[in-house]
């Protein structure tokens, strides 16, 4: 039975290429053949659809321009995991080492850990100096060390060279705990390690070479551990912390931040790689 | 008669002759598909040798069913990526299109004269051209169910939608195709 209050409407599209194609039920069918009955202008849109259907169904099947059968080889190919797909692997993996060995190539000389033998004029450091407090033990320290380097090493708070140690002196008064902070120590610990030291609570003097290396041992390692790593010239955090020399005003050797030859090109290198690696992450095509 | 199902067991068993069975069975159907949906025979060829790699790879994904809409489904899946690389670089190419067009055709009327067959080639060129107006999804839909003369429920299978959505894509189709075609049938 036709719905009467539909009548007047015309046929939708969807009800004309449905009936076309014979995907209604009795009763849609029944009132799409009602109304076509009565409406010649749908019955013309009907029939035009019928004739554009037909013309599509005459396009001519296209023959393949060859067989698309997968070759033995081919297939065996296809199957594991693409050559480029290792190689993508491959590359990703040497980018990650150069790009790590660049970063410690530039940390490392500002830190002057990497530094060719230059120390600071006149206070010539022992290499176990350096080298002692990555060792995070207090115990292993020359107690009487008076001349130790300190603050460039800021730039790298995870290098050896930032351990807050160095400057350890014997005659301070702090208790060892305070005095000799495990590397990581947070905050508190650190303020903790300078509220004995009245000579310098607050943190600004520790960006500028402490005149008096005595009374700064409390507060000048920590400085270590309080100057951000990132942003400022780096000459700036070359706290040259020369503790209870008598050389301690004479002015740091100033940090140069242009790279190095041997950084240049591993920088180059990791940029290079970090393009091959992303040209053999797009795949093939 | 061609024993689809025994061919995907083999296949899937690991048997590249069986798999190879299936593809010269589909091949054809395919490789249409993919001509009528981007309108470029070099395109159409190359997604067609992807689709059946595809399909090699991923045949363990294959969970029964109808073959043909499985496959067409990576076809069509191949050539929305293939258009939406092309749409940023747009290089139609009708006149391939004619060069392609120029071999045997219909095979129900085997010899046409001159005039008949100049007017075939016009007539699938000016269709092609209309298939291109069309938005991709409606294209797609309208290849498989008037050109390639696929059910509903298998382009619903092939384009990942629901029936009724097809039932829609189809009617759009059909409407736009209707008027865009409209001074060629007065002629014809």
């Amino acid at each position: 039975m036709p719905d009467p209050g539909r009548f007047h409407l015309h046929l939708t599209d969807e009800e004309l290429s449905s009936y076309l194609d014979g995907y209604l039920d009795a009763t849609e069918r029944g009132r799409v053949e009602a109304h076509l009955a009565g409406c010649s202008e749908c019955a013309v849109v009907l029939e035009e659809l019928r004739a554009t259907v037909a013309l599509l169904r005459q396009l001519p099947r296209v023959p393949v321009p060859h067989s698309f059968a997968i070759p033995a080889d081919t297939a065996r190919a296809a199957t594991r995991p693409g050559r480029r797909f290792q190689l993508f692997f491959a590359a990703r993996a040497a980018t990650a080492m150069m790009a790590a060995l660049f970063v410690l190539l530039v940390v490392g000389d500002l830190s002057g850990a990497l530094r060719p033998p230059a120390p600071p004029r006149g206070a010539p450091v022992p290499e176990d100096a350096r080298l002692a407090p990555a060792a995070g033990s207090p115990a292993l320290l020359p107690t009487d060390l008076a001349a130790t380097p300190t603050g460039a090493d800021a730039a790298a708070p995870s290098a050896p060279a930032a351990s807050p140690l160095p400057a350890l002196d014997a005659e301070a008064s702090l208790p060892l705990a305070a005095r000799a902070p495990e590397p990581g120590d947070s905050l508190p610990a650190v303020e903790e390690a300078m509220a004995p030291g009245a000579a310098a609570p607050s943190t600004a003097p520790l960006l500028a070479a402490p005149a008096d290396g005595r009374d700064q041992v409390g507060s000048g390692p920590p400085a270590a551990t309080l100057i951000p790593d990132t942003g400022a010239e780096p000459s700036a955090y070359y706290v040259g912390t020369q503790a209870g020399s008598d050389r301690a005003a004479e002015a740091p050797p100033a940090l140069s931040v242009d790279l190095r030859p041997w950084q240049t090109v591993a920088g180059a290198l990791t940029a290079l790689l970090g393009a091959l690696t992303l040209w053999l992450a797009r795949g093939p095509r | 008669m061609f024993d689809e199902a025994g061919c995907v067991a083999a296949a899937r068993a690991g048997d590249l002759t069986a798999f190879n069975r299936l593809v010269l069975h589909h091949q054809q159907t395919a490789y249409n598909v993919a001509l009528r949906t981007l309108g470029d025979p070099d395109a159409a060829e190359d997604v067609t040798q992807e689709a059946f790699f595809a399909a090699y790879r991923g045949l363990a994904q294959f969970r029964g069913g109808s073959f043909r809409a499985w496959l067409l489904r990576i076809v069509v899946n191949a050539c929305y990526d293939r258009s939406r690389r092309q749409r940023r670089r747009p290089a139609q190419s009708l006149d391939q299109l004619l060069e392609a067009d120029d071999t045997p055709f219909d095979p129900i009327d085997p010899t046409p004269n001159p005039e008949e067959r100049v007017l075939t080639q016009e007539l699938a060129a000016r269709l092609q051209r209309a298939l291109n107006e069309l938005p991709a999804d409606q294209r797609v839909t309208v290849v498989l169910c008037d050109v390639q003369g696929l059910s509903y429920d298998e382009a619903a299978e092939a384009t990942g939608v629901p029936l009724g959505t097809v039932k829609s894509r189809l009617s759009r189709a059909r409407a736009r195709l209707r008027e865009l075609l409209q001074p060629y049938r007065s002629t014809a």
